[in-house]
């Protein structure tokens, strides 16, 4: 299934972007400074942004602003790293259900929408936590990028998945660069089931919310003040709505005094024709 | 059922609580401190959120019990309403709860004993009569498997029979009702719309056959019941290409032979009709999450702060549809809805 919405990865460390760039095709975007990014055909793009939560924040900031900049359409954003538990298993999987910062005690909530995940509490520390003390993932940058994803999409669209690496029974000290890659590339499923949810849920979000562009095309010779943008886009969704969009090209195709005209012939052919 | 069920650490210990959470081993269960950290903060999306929402088990404060809005119901009696959860497991695109809420979860508040002291206060301090709607801010019967909500409200009111409970649905989750005793100061009011409204726009709803089935079982089984027909929406969208206002009636027509087929319209507490009406702000809300719904894109108008669709003739085809009620009612059972 191919999507025209995007799903953004971000990563703190290019050993755990390796897997995903191979498993998704990308490529460096060489324009993108100063941060790697790296894009796809299938919308999907990924940014490494550094270790701890003020990196992942900006990052994400910069992602976003940056891709504002290239296309108007809502993404999904998704941060996936490796995370030490108290209980989990090596390699295992968890989305997070509760996101905790826990230098300032602040609490995220990802929405749920995807069933079949094991989901858990991620605390997000400011140094790497080895005593494990609640049955949660230790991390360094969720809360930063949850955050930040915030400025760009709402929290449905935004998740944390985290791979488990350390435990109390596996130290921190035995990761190495291989033993990232086989974590990652262990639940390379997992993460393409959330990321294909995701350009779903973007998906029908971008349907609903993306303008006509008609509109651009209409408002383009009258010059309309801020207060009739808004007026007339409303009216440009009426007819989309009232399944009756082809009849803006005969708009288009006539000339108009003002924004104001335009619109009250808008809104009478509405009324004329409309039976309602 | 449920993509999560958010817990308020304050209730989370308690048998109500933990009586539903059991019934839920496999779904995430997650803690926080208050409802509003997930139920009221910005960046969230009612249209996506209902495609997976959460349960909320919370604890309400302050006022639990509130006037009813004016004309809201059947009595001239003083008036209240009262809501044990917030949001509704349907998703009827005309509803004002859509605007209301920025979240699509539900929340269940659960201090159900601290609601019916308010109901006490409040029944005490009433002089006479008294109403009690309850469905305002979400259909009550819905999630009764869940909240056991009439298991604890209707003897709540079998001790004060100079209240009425009037419990406002469109659920067929009547079996807790079935079990109890009915008790004459209980109405269950059933909301219906025709079929060509209700395939449109009630989705989740369940079939107007199960609904009106689930009511003639309350009614045998001696309960009161009421018919909503409510909103009322006019217009020709919902039928084929072509069609005529006059076929909202012809429709309304169908769903009053079939409702009086089952339901024994002689003990019918009372029967209603409401035209689509919702305050403006909640309106506007609505636009914006679906600016692509045809029913939005109507030409409206707005009275007394609320916008209802422009319809020509409206008294005209009120009265109509009236008539063709009165074919089944005595006009004593009827009321039209502010």
């Amino acid at each position: 299934m191919t999507h025209r919405s995007g799903v953004n990865l971000v990563v703190a460390h290019a050993l755990e972007a390796k897997p995903l760039i191979g498993f998704f095709r990308l490529r460096r975007q060489l324009a993108a400074k100063p941060y790697p990014i790296y894009g796809g055909e299938e919308g999907i793009c990924l940014i490494v942004s550094g270790l701890g939560r003020q990196a992942a924040a900006a990052a994400t900031l910069h992602l976003g602003k940056w891709q504002a900049q290239q296309m108007g359409a809502v993404s999904g954003w998704l941060n996936i790293g490796i995370a030490g538990h108290q209980k989990l298993a090596i390699g295992e999987g968890i989305l997070a259900h509760k996101i905790i910062e826990r230098a300032s005690s602040s609490c995220f909530y990802p929405s749920q929408m995807f069933s079949g995940f094991h989901t858990g509490d991620v605390i997000s520390v400011d140094a790497p936590e080895l005593n494990y003390p609640e049955n949660a993932a230790y991390e360094m940058e969720a809360s930063g990028f949850y955050a930040s994803a915030m400025s760009f999409a709402n929290a449905e669209l935004a998740q944390v998945y985290k791979i488990i690496s350390d435990n109390p029974s596996n130290s921190v000290e035995k990761i190495d660069a291989r033993f990232v890659s086989d974590c990652m590339s262990g639940q390379i499923d997992q993460i393409q089931r959330l990321v294909s949810g995701l350009q779903e849920l973007a998906e029908v979000y971008n349907d609903a919310y993306q303008l006509p562009e008609v509109l651009m095309q209409l408002g383009s010779n009258v010059k309309p003040t801020v207060t009739q943008q808004f007026q007339l886009k409303r009216l440009v969704q009426r007819y989309h709505a009232l399944n009756r969009s082809d009849e803006l090209n005969d708009f288009l195709n006539k000339s108009f005094n003002s924004a104001r005209q335009l619109m009250a012939e808008l809104e009478l052919n509405l009324r004329q024709s409309g039976g309602q | 059922m449920f993509s999560a069920i958010y817990i308020e650490e304050e209730v989370a210990n308690t048998a109500r609580v933990e009586s539903i959470l059991q019934k839920f081993p496999d779904i995430p269960q997650i803690r926080c401190e208050r409802y509003g950290e997930i139920f009221n903060r910005k960046a969230q999306n009612f249209r996506l959120q209902k495609r997976a929402p959460a349960l909320i088990l919370a604890k309400k404060y302050g006022k639990l019990v509130l006037p009813a809005p004016a004309g809201y119901g059947f009595d001239a009696s003083a008036s209240y309403y009262f809501s044990h959860m917030l949001n509704c497991v349907y998703d009827c695109r005309y509803c004002f709860l859509q605007g209301m809420y920025r979240s699509a979860n539900y929340v269940l508040f659960t201090n159900y004993e601290d609601f019916g002291a308010a109901i006490d206060d409040v029944i005490e301090q009433s002089a006479g009569s008294s109403v009690f709607y309850s469905g305002y801010d979400c259909d009550s019967l819905a999630l009764d498997p869940v909240s056991n909500f009439c298991r604890f409200f209707v003897p709540e009111f079998s001790r004060h029979p100079q209240a009425t409970l009037e419990v406002r649905t469109k659920s067929t989750q009547v079996r807790h009702l079935l079990e109890m005793q009915p008790i004459p100061n209980c109405v269950i009011a059933m909301s219906f719309t025709p079929e060509e409204a209700a395939a449109r726009w009630e989705h989740k709803v369940p079939a107007i056959g199960k609904r009106i089935e689930a009511l003639g079982k309350l009614q045998k089984a001696g309960w009161k019941v009421a018919l909503r027909f409510e909103p009322i929406i006019f217009g020709s969208e919902i039928f084929e290409a072509g069609a005529e206002a006059s076929d909202t009636l012809a429709a309304y027509r169908q769903l009053f032979i079939d409702v009086f087929e089952k339901i024994d319209p002689s003990t019918v507490h009372s029967v209603s009709t409401g035209l689509f009406r919702m305050p403006v702000s909640y309106y506007k809300n609505i636009v914006k999450l679906y600016p692509d719904e045809a029913l939005f894109a109507r030409q409206t108008e707005t009275r007394q702060g609320l916008v209802l669709f422009s319809i020509d003739r409206e008294s005209e085809q009120l009265e109509a549809l009236e008539k063709l009620l009165f074919g089944f009612i005595n006009r004593q059972q009827y009321y039209r809805c502010a």
